[in-house]
C-alpha cells in the first residue's frame, strides 16, 4: 500500500471503499476543507495534511524547514533564488526637470540596476545623476563613437556636482540604463553602463565612474542639461545578494 | 493662474515648483553644464581646424587611429 495520503490511489471497477482506506496510516481521517482561494493543503508529517492560505500578491512559495509545512510564501527571491527583483517603479510627471526617487536603496541589496524609458524631453538632452543631495566629488569617464563619422571622443567628470550623462532623451524617446554598485554601503558607490544619444548625428558609448565618499544613500535625483522630461518610468531593481 | 517662474520638481509623486534651495541648485548645475558642452565644443572646433590643416577628413583621420 502506499504510503501518504491519499493512502490508495489505484482504486478499479469493483472496489469498496472502507474506512481503513480514507483513514491516513495512523486512523487519522484527513479532508481538505478550504476556507479561501487559493488554500493549498500541504503535509505538516508524513501522516496529517494542514491547510495554507494563500500569500500576499507578488510572493512566492518557498521552502523553508523551519515551517510546519515546510513551506511558506515569501517575497520574490526571498528564497535565495539569484537574479534582479524590481524595488521601486517611478512614472516620470510632464515638464519636470528634476526628478528625486526615495526609498531606492536600502541594506537588502549591495548593487542595483536602474532603467529609465518610455517617455520624450522638450529638447535633445543628457540625463544627470546625482546621490542624495550631494553635489560635489563626482568622478567618470565617458566614451563614445560618433553614429556618422566613426570618430572617437572622450570627455569626463572631474569632481563635478553629478554624473553628467547616464542617459539621453528628446522627443522622440528616453534612455538610461546603467548599475549602480553599493550605494547604502558605508563605501565609495560605483556606476557603470551605456548611454545612447537618440540623434542620427551624434553618439552612443559607455560610462564608468565613482562618488568619491563613504555616505550610504538612500535615494538619487535625476537631472538634465536642458528642457524637462515627461512621461516615462524609472525602474530600480536590486541585484539579490546571495 | 499662478505664474510658473521656476522649473518643476518632481519627488516621487509629488510634482512641484522648485523653491529658492532647489532653483539655486538647479541653476549651478546647468551652468556647469554649458560650461563642459563650451569645452567640448571647443574641443571639436579645434580637432576640425587641425583635421583642415592637414588636408584630411574625420572618416580619413579615423582610419589613422584604428
Amino acid at each position: 500500500m502506499a504510503t501518504g495520503f491519499p493512502v490508495k490511489a489505484d482504486y478499479t471497477t469493483g472496489d469498496v471503499l472502507s474506512a481503513a482506506n480514507m483513514n491516513d496510516l495512523s486512523g487519522t481521517l484527513n479532508y481538505l476543507d478550504p476556507t479561501a482561494k487559493g488554500d493549498l493543503f500541504p503535509a505538516s508529517s508524513d501522516t496529517a495534511l494542514t491547510r495554507l492560505g494563500v500569500g500576499a500578491n507578488g510572493t512566492v512559495l518557498t521552502a523553508d524547514s523551519a515551517e510546519a509545512t515546510g513551506m511558506k510564501w515569501a517575497a520574490g527571491g526571498g528564497g535565495g533564488a539569484s537574479g534582479l527583483t524590481l524595488i521601486k517603479s517611478q512614472v516620470i510627471g510632464t515638464g519636470v526637470s528634476s526628478i528625486a526617487v526615495t526609498s531606492a536603496f536600502s541594506s537588502t541589496y549591495d548593487n542595483y540596476k536602474i532603467m529609465i524609458s518610455g517617455g520624450t524631453s522638450s529638447a535633445n538632452n543628457s540625463l544627470y545623476l546625482q546621490l542624495g543631495s550631494t553635489v560635489t566629488g563626482y568622478y567618470a569617464g565617458y566614451t563614445r563613437v560618433n553614429y556618422s563619422t566613426g570618430a572617437a571622443s572622450l570627455t569626463n567628470d572631474n569632481n563635478g556636482t553629478s554624473f553628467t550623462r547616464i542617459g539621453s532623451s528628446n522627443t522622440n524617446g528616453m534612455h538610461s540604463n546603467f548599475d549602480i554598485l553599493s550605494p547604502n554601503l558605508a563605501k565609495n558607490t560605483f556606476i557603470g553602463g551605456a548611454f545612447v544619444d537618440p540623434a542620427t548625428a551624434s553618439s552612443a558609448g559607455a560610462i564608468a565612474g565613482f562618488l568619491n565618499d563613504t555616505t550610504a544613500y538612500t535615494g538619487f535625483t535625476i537631472l538634465m542639461n536642458t528642457g524637462n522630461l515627461t512621461g516615462g518610468t524609472i525602474r530600480v531593481y536590486g541585484y539579490q545578494n546571495s | 493662474m499662478k505664474k510658473m517662474t521656476k522649473p518643476l520638481i518632481q519627488i516621487d509623486d509629488e510634482v512641484r515648483e522648485m523653491n529658492d534651495a532647489e532653483f539655486a541648485q538647479h541653476q549651478e548645475m546647468l551652468l556647469e553644464a554649458q560650461a563642459k558642452e563650451a569645452a567640448e565644443q571647443a574641443k571639436a572646433e579645434a580637432k576640425s581646424a587641425l583635421l583642415e590643416k592637414l588636408g584630411i577628413s574625420a572618416e580619413e583621420a579615423a582610419l589613422l587611429l584604428r
